[in-house]
């Protein structure tokens, strides 16, 4: 038996179900001698994609479709009856792309019901496979063992498959439906047996409907069997003991040929069907896949891009000559100030755009975004152009984005030209906060029809696989929990690597390597209690063998598709987490698929900065106050007369901003404030915009790997001349130096030496580090260079740095699209501190916890006012203390545990005169009361209390007092009338409480704080160590400034970030930065110092670490660290040196 | 009891059919085509590990129901031996108490259209006494 096609056939996109990527299963099934091979994912076509381009690299033709849920209403419940496979008919059977069309919708259908399950009515079904254009059926159905006709075979009723059967046949148009056999050779009699198999022959016999043959196939090889148990394991969040929906047997692999004939040869000869049964069986599935052959260009129309029509628009010209007049009077404002030759070259780059983008047909792709972009600055929302779009000049003119291409050399070609292969996309950044309204908005305009969200696939990573192979296989989930914690960034697939290399894992490793002499648990049979010693070393591999399978989809955290009226009839949608549909396609289709897609993503930062000016408006209202308070000149034309600031207009030349900049205290400024960075802007002292641009592409993967970060900065100081190649290479590389950071210099650098054009040279830098390209790009860069004449050392050393590069690096575009909002921040860091926290604190948008701003607050002097119930709001406030200072008031949405409907009622009915009002008003569950009172936001009303009646009962007095009182009952008959004010009386309550228990301690306080608020307040966290770290002589941050370079130290505090960033030499470094309330030390573990730490660098949340003072600039230190405890386990910390009791270190 | 972990020699046909085997030194033939289907067992309680290419025979092993006649006995016998992967060891499951019940067993087994398909295979009384004897 020959050509065996699979018809029924699971992906991994099948998320938590298939095991095998579509590579393989096309490999495989090309190897076997198939030509041809479908995907069926489940309820989607999450994998076609891919599968199509397997199939393609294959050799072998694509077929798409789909196994979805039948859904039945059984009573008035709407259940899951059983799973029926839907394929698309080709171009071959039908108008080209009817069938792809039909099955895409069928698929959003199945999707859209707004309750219940997702899948399909057998009535939806019947007119979901109709072409509406011809209505002949373009889909077939396949009933097979997972049907609801094979599931009433399980049934004792031994007339209810025939019914269901007769049901489907008579509901179906003619044509569409098929019987799909399938035997995965189960005991006889049990489902997927060969004995059902044979049922469900008979039944196709009798209705007269063809018989195809299927293995269902979930795995590509047999070994992975084991690894569709634990998906199913993980789906039911069961461990496999527990389950009783496991796969009957193991036999669902994609089966050769030769196989598939056995199978059939079995089937029939069990019903006693003869060879021409057996003939008939194997042809019918030949024809069916012959039907269903699609072919990429005319049926899912490949690589072949739509874009928005004009009339939705609303043009009235076309949207070319559309185009060209409003980019062509932008310029004319834009470059007003340029003349002659200059304007000249200005309007040739316009016209070479412009001839780019109608050459490709994406005139209205660039309107569309256009709009979009003016649409959200309409709403008021701050909005940011970002990427290699701000390379155009058109995107420039239109106003999408705000970089000028032409002052900041940035070239189109890096955004688009005819010789790429890909399609662009435009980035617009926006305030994350508004993101979905943003969207909204976009749909509304565009319509659901042209416009989509796309998806992504979320895939196991290490500890993910390792929780869900623990509770697979049965393990303790705290045993679980423990060794999930210490998997810090490692891929899944090399956990075995990494036992064997990582230090902090060593510990885990030895018990692993201990299970594995462990007596298995067969062996153990019969002794009662025996662990099941051997499951770690299977955690082990079965964790390695989920590696990066998809699990679910999300929304993509940008994405927006932009296309034509035909969009859903090229992707299935379905709901996303905010309600939108969202396409099942995620970014690595949308080429493939000709889908445009424009990026708006959400950035807290955006969001933060946009709370600080708002801050600053409401506590100083006009154009004066603003300007004494920051420091501003009066006239400055940023500064509205009612004390708004556009941020957009700062000048970019301020200097307490780069005073800021250099000092390294950067937390909370965009881009600038992790541990690595602050070291970076130490060494590299900014102080000028273009600065911020080099700094923030420098601190890349690529510079960081290739060395391009010291020969820069010793350049820059003037410690050494910089050194060019060539000095034809000057021109491009002067503004760093003689160092290659930008993609721009590459792509400039290729054209100079070997006279290609710009374009071009993007598609060669595209292959660098590509292992399949690079060798092309090197042989044609090295005989161009030599024909041009320059000399081999020159070739030599220039494709070195080419050649390191890589794919890696900066284009200079995304770089200045940064550095605009890490400037912006921290000029509202230096000119309006309070108003800046404020925003930070609502919208956490940085790296660090909330809690290290706290302690960043604490040192810049900027007063952290308590939560009070009359004064707390649902959002963080700068307010004015009684002495003039501006300070920030904490947010009640911080309390755990308090709800969104609680948290209004309390800020509606706000101010409260008394314990009494708030619980009439604010009908607060006790557990929040409590918290609250814990919390101090009480003690306002409490000391109005007490001032009138002389008490003297303490906050934990009130506290008990909260948490005796009756739990809140909802009785309509006690609310007050609307309109009725309470009486103004006294709080009697609070005046008289019973007092008698202890004062709080601080450290108490502190402990509640940070349990309740997730922040230390009222205290550092570190205040209570403060005895135990002068006894063992502990430095503290503020004070490493001051001492010598090189100077053993032993420093503490409190963990805020670990980093390992990609180092030069492949070598893993780890920086942990803790906070000891004065201030943050950053810490440099490498290998001796890893190995010595062990399972303290990942685990551990208070460390004492001994290290020696590093120098990293004028006001930038750093400690490498020699070796780290954990300050908790008092046991173990080293002896401080000479006597208890000796002088302390500060 | 009703399962042995008794070892066997099996020999097989090309196609990798049982057709004789030895069983505690008597050579059982192999007297009708046999049946053969895979049951599941539960791989993570005795499985120590699944580097990559294991797990061939994790998830299931495979049966065969065998008419076997044993050396100096007249009367056939019906036995389930099972096929261990990757390893290819063969070992009895059960045997099967004598016909007429298998007999009537298995002829159910090839024609469920006309029987109680629900209720196969049975679990066969008075195998444990014929193993004792």
């Amino acid at each position: 038996m020959r050509n065996f096609i699979h018809l029924h056939a699971a992906t991994a996109f099948s998320a938590h179900f298939g095991v095998s990527w579509p590579e393989e299963m096309a490999q495989a099934a090309a190897a076997d001698g198939a030509d041809a091979l479908a995907i069926t994912d489940r309820d989607g076509l999450y994998g076609a994609v891919k599968h199509v381009k397997a199939c393609m690299a294959a050799g072998i033709d694509p077929i798409i479709g789909v196994d979805v849920a039948v859904r039945e209403e059984v009573g008035d419940v709407i259940e899951v009856t059983g799973r029926v496979v839907v394929l698309a008919h080709g171009g071959a059977s039908a108008r080209p792309g009817a069938g792809y069309g039909a099955l895409c919708r069928l698929i959003s259908t199945a999707h859209s019901a707004p309750k219940g399950p997702v899948g399909l009515t057998l009535t939806q079904l019947a007119q979901g496979v109709l072409d509406p254009e011809s209505g002949r059926p373009v889909l077939s159905v396949l009933l097979g063992p997972y049907s609801p006709v094979g599931k009433a075979m399980e049934s004792r009723k031994y007339l209810l498959p025939r019914s269901k059967f007769k049901q489907w046949k008579e509901a179906m148009p003619a044509g569409s439906l098929v019987a799909e056999i399938t035997s995965h050779l189960n005991a006889p009699g049990d489902p997927l047996s060969t004995t059902h198999a044979v049922r469900m022959v008979k039944l196709a016999q009798e209705f007269d409907v063809p018989a195809v043959l299927s293995n269902a196939v979930r795995y590509v090889n047999q070994e992975d069997g084991p690894i569709a148990d634990v998906l199913d394991a993980a789906k039911s969040i069961a461990s496999l003991a527990a389950l009783n929906t496991l796969q009957p047997t193991g036999q669902a692999w994609l089966k050769s040929a030769a196989q598939m004939g056995e199978i059939a040869r079995d089937i029939v000869s069990q019903g006693g069907y003869g060879s021409a049964g057996l003939a008939r069986l194997w042809a019918n599935t030949a024809q069916l896949a012959d039907k269903c052959r699609l072919d990429p260009s005319t049926d899912l129309g490949w690589k072949q891009p739509h874009t928005p029509e004009s009339e939705v628009l609303g043009l009235t010209q076309t949207a070319g000559r559309e185009l060209q007049q409003r980019t062509e009077s932008a310029l004319v404002q834009r470059f007003a100030g340029l003349s002659g030759g200059k304007l000249e070259k200005v309007k040739d780059r316009l016209a070479v755009e412009l001839g780019t983008i109608s050459e490709l047909g994406f005139e209205t792709y660039f309107l569309t975004v256009a709009e979009v972009s003016d649409m959200i600055a309409g709403m008021g929302v701050r909005r940011a152009a970002r990427g290699s779009g701000a390379s155009s000049l058109v995107n420039y003119l239109l106003g999408i984005s705000a970089v000028d291409p032409i002052a900041n050399n940035l070239l189109f070609e890096r955004f688009l030209s005819n010789d790429r292969s890909t399609l662009p996309d435009i980035d617009l950044d926006v305030e994350s906060a508004q993101r979905h309204n943003v969207y909204k908005r976009i749909f509304e305009r565009f319509g659901s029809k042209r416009v989509t969200l796309m998806s992504m696939q979320n895939s196991y990573r290490a500890r993910g696989a390792v929780r869900d192979a623990g509770l697979a296989l049965g393990l303790d989930k705290a045993d679980i929990d423990q060794i999930a914690k210490q998997l810090w960034r490692i891929p899944a697939g090399s956990l075995r690597e990494a036992l064997a290399q990582k230090p902090e894992l060593c510990d885990l490793a030895a018990q692993v390597h201990q299970s594995l002499q462990a007596p298995s648990q067969t062996e153990l049979e019969g002794i009662q209690g025996a662990a099941q010693a051997p499951a770690l070393n299977l955690l082990v591999d079965v964790t390695e063998r989920l590696d990066s399978l998809p699990r679910h989809i999300s929304m993509h955290p940008c994405g927006v598709i932009l296309g034509d009226s035909t969009l859903l009839g090229r992707t299935p949608v379905q709901p996303s987490g905010m309600g939108l549909p969202m396409s099942q396609f995620d970014k690595h289709d949308m080429d493939a698929m000709g889908m445009l897609k424009l990026d708006v993503l959400g950035v807290r930062m955006q969001s933060a900065m946009a709370h600080a000016v708002q801050e600053i408006i409401r506590l100083h209202p006009s154009r004066e106050e603003v300007a004494v308070q920051g420091g501003h000149d009066r006239a400055a034309p940023f500064l509205g007369e009612g004390g708004a600031i556009d941020l957009d207009a700062i000048p970019l030349d301020d200097e307490p901003t780069f005073e800021l900049i250099r000092s390294t205290h950067t937390l909370g400024c965009f881009q600038i404030e992790s541990p690595g960075q602050r070291e970076l802007v130490g060494k590299m002292a900014p102080t000028e915009f273009s600065d911020l641009v080099i700094d923030i592409s420098l601190f890349r993967p690529g510079p960081m790997k290739s060395n391009m970060v010291k020969p820069f900065l010793e350049s820059r100081s003037g410690f050494a001349q910089p050194h060019y190649a060539h000095p034809d290479l000057i021109p491009v590389l002067a503004e760093t130096h003689g160092v290659t950071v930008f993609h721009e210099q590459v792509l400039r650098t290729l054209a100079i030496m070997t006279g290609c054009t710009l374009s071009r040279a993007d598609e060669f830098r595209r292959g660098l580090g590509k292992a399949m390209v690079e060798p092309v790009v090197e042989k044609y860069f090295r005989d161009k260079a030599a024909h041009k004449g320059y000399s081999p050392a020159v070739i030599e050393e220039v494709w070195a740095t080419l050649s390191a590069f890589g794919s890696f690096g900066f284009c200079k575009a995304h770089g200045a699209a940064f550095a605009v909002p890490t400037y912006q921040s921290a000029w509202l860091k230096a000119h309006h501190p309070a108003e800046f926290m404020a925003g930070l604190w609502e919208h956490d948008p940085g790296m660090y916890p909330r809690r290290l701003l706290v302690a960043e607050a604490r040192r810049m002097g900027i007063p952290i006012l308590p939560l009070d119930i009359n004064a707390s709001a649902g959002e963080y406030h700068a307010e004015r203390t009684d002495s003039g200072e501006i300070g920030v008031r904490l947010s009640l949405a911080g309390v755990y545990g308090l709800s969104a409907t609680e948290l209004k009622r309390i800020v509606a009915g706000q101010p409260y005169g008394s314990l009494a009002e708030l619980r009439d008003k604010a009908k607060l569950s006790r557990p929040t009361l409590k918290r609250l009172a814990q919390l101090g936001a009480l003690d306002p009303l409490h000391n109005q209390a007490k001032d009138r009646t002389g008490s003297t009962a303490n906050r934990a007095d009130l506290v008990a007092h909260v948490n005796s009182l009756p739990a809140h009952k909802s009785n309509k008959a006690n609310d007050p009338i609307h309109g009725q004010f309470a009486l103004p009386m006294d709080d009697v309550e609070l005046g008289a409480l019973a007092v008698g228990l202890p004062e709080s301690s601080l450290a108490e306080i502190v402990s509640t704080e940070l349990d309740l608020l997730s922040m230390d307040v009222s205290g550092h966290l570190m205040d209570s160590y403060a005895p135990l770290l002068d006894r063992l002589g502990v430095s503290r941050a503020d004070q490493l400034l001051g001492l010598r370079n090189n100077t053993e130290v032993l420093v503490a505090g409190v963990r805020v970030a670990t980093q390992t960033p990609p180092m030069r030499g492949g070598k893993r470094v780890v920086f942990i930065s803790v906070d000891d309330g004065t201030g943050c030390v950053d810490t440099t573990f490498f290998t001796q110092a890893q190995q010595k730490s062990g399972p303290l660098l990942f685990g551990t949340r208070m460390l004492l670490i001994r290290g020696l003072t590093r120098r990293t600039g004028p006001r930038g230190i750093t400690v490498q660290a020699l070796e780290a405890w954990d300050l908790q386990d008092t046991a173990r910390l080293p002896t401080p040196p000479g006597l208890v009791g000796a002088p302390a270190n500060r | 009891m009703g399962t042995f972990t008794d070892a066997v020699t099996m020999e097989c046909s090309p196609e990798g059919e049982p057709l004789r085997l030895w069983w505690r030194g008597l050579l059982h033939e192999v007297i009708a085509p046999p049946m053969n289907w895979y049951q599941r067992r539960p791989w993570w309680t005795d499985q120590r590990s699944l580097r990559p290419g294991e797990g061939v025979g994790y998830v299931d092993v495979q049966i065969w129901r065998l008419q076997v006649l044993r050396e100096d006995e007249a009367e056939s016998l019906t036995m389930d031996v099972v096929l261990y992967r990757p390893s290819l060891r063969w070992r009895v499951m059960k045997v099967h108490a004598r016909v007429p019940l298998a007999a009537k067993e298995a002829q159910e087994l090839v024609s469920p259209e006309c029987a109680n398909a629900e209720v196969l295979p049975v679990e066969v009384a008075g195998t444990e006494e014929w193993f004792g004897a």
